[in-house]
């Protein structure tokens, strides 16, 4: 197993780096896909469920589709969307999000998260969770999340609310945006 | 025989009549509040990011328990204004965020001395115990309260404070989801139902409407 493992560390490396080198040359871009602004809410005595926010850059020109969460922390991590509809919220289960080329793609509350069942052990402020995107035509995008109460910004460098209602959680990467990150987590060539 | 088919039809009936008569109350809340907004426009002397009942309606045949075990009814209200949000503590996304919020409500108004209180009511009485509700409540703030009660009392509750929650019927699945209207009430110190904030909700807002509420009130 560990071999067949460092082959496939080996080979996604491989495939990366031509993945990287065929964007150099379509155009300027140099980044891959960033994550920014991750955390999971610290969870309240006794409860065994979470959610994770983050949100994923894609300069690349092409789609990306994370198609699911696993991390040690709990055998049932789904991707879930909370709607209102008539009035009444409505939390669902999702097969996949897709972030259009040159797109930014926020997983925030009363939008699209990342829900944690069954957890085991409290997740307290301050805490770390290892956390992997699973992506559907590539090697998966493994993130270093904070536990933390309310939502970490890193644009901002500091705690705030991040609360807006969910009606567009996909904008257009504008010029020069991607020049302006702070405190990137994780940069995936 | 002829009998348990009646009752069967019965049921069904009674089932669509239920679903039927949910969603005719959900229109009718969006409607009402959407009547109020309108209305208060026109007639009250400001506006806030809810609505404010114009007569507010005083609760009545209250019947719950808090989160120390004791009752709670509608003479628990009188004296103070309370933040209602009617949530369930399985709820990852929604509810804590409202409660995060009513925490930076509370936060807001406690600088200005104010008359009031924070309560969660859930909705899911088969997994919150009221022990349980303590210590979800005291993770956000230590002076929060929280209530539940009997299927029955709760609907009771809800009708009153105009919210609406679906509860799974196969609850099977001990890890099932309950849709709710996810709204903050809030309950003037006459233990009638003042106004509604709806999603998405802020706390900077909520306390700049309180004070109006407040104002209006004692003027």
């Amino acid at each position: 197993m560990p071999k067949l493992a460092s082959h496939i560390k080996l080979l996604s490396f491989f495939f990366t780096c031509l993945l990287s080198a065929a964007y150099a040359q379509a155009d300027d871009h140099k980044h891959g896909v960033l994550i920014t602004n991750s955390w999971a809410r610290a969870t309240p005595p006794n409860i065994t469920t979470s959610a994770i926010y983050l949100t994923i850059k894609n300069p690349t020109q092409n789609n990306l589709v994370v198609t699911g969460v696993r991390s040690p922390i709990s055998k049932r991590i789904e991707l879930h969307k909370t709607k209102i509809n008539d009035g009444v919220m409505q939390m669902r289960k999702i097969d996949q999000i897709e972030i259009s080329a040159n797109s930014v793609f926020e997983l925030k509350p009363h939008g699209t998260h990342v829900m944690i069942f069954d957890l085991q052990t409290a997740l307290k402020t301050g805490d770390e969770l290892s956390i992997e995107l699973i992506l559907k035509d590539s090697s998966p995008i493994s993130v270093q999340v904070p536990v933390a109460l309310q939502a970490i910004d890193d644009d901002q460098g500091h705690k705030h609310d991040h609360h807006q209602p969910d009606t567009d959680n996909e904008h257009q990467l504008k010029h020069g945006e991607k020049e302006h990150d702070k405190n990137i987590q994780h940069e995936h060539k | 025989m002829k009998e348990s088919t009646n009752t069967k039809i019965t049921n069904g009936f009674a089932a669509s009549m239920k679903k039927s008569l949910l969603l005719i109350l959900c229109l009718a809340t969006i409607g009402i509040g959407a009547w109020f907004g309108i209305n208060q426009k026109q007639t009250a002397p400001f506006e806030i990011s809810g609505f404010a009942f114009p007569e507010p309606s005083p609760l009545n045949g209250i019947n719950l328990t808090n989160h120390d075990n004791n009752p709670l009814t509608e003479d628990s209200f009188k004296g103070s204004w309370t933040f209602i949000y009617v949530g369930y503590t399985f709820c990852p996304d929604a509810c804590p965020m409202a409660m995060t919020v009513l925490n930076q409500l509370h936060g807001l108004l406690e600088k200005k001395n104010s008359n009031v209180s924070m309560m969660l009511v859930s909705v899911d009485p088969d997994r919150d115990t009221p022990e349980k509700l303590k210590n979800y409540v005291g993770h956000f703030n230590s002076s929060f309260s929280a209530a539940t009660g009997s299927p029955d009392n709760i609907k009771v509750f809800a009708n009153q404070v105009r919210s609406v929650y679906v509860l799974p019927q196969d609850r099977s699945d001990p890890n099932y989801i309950v849709d709710h209207s996810s709204s903050i009430i809030l309950i003037d110190p006459n233990a009638s139902v003042h106004a509604i904030f709806t999603p998405p909700q802020k706390a900077s807002d909520l306390a700049s409407d309180f004070e109006k509420i407040n104002a209006q009130y004692n003027g």
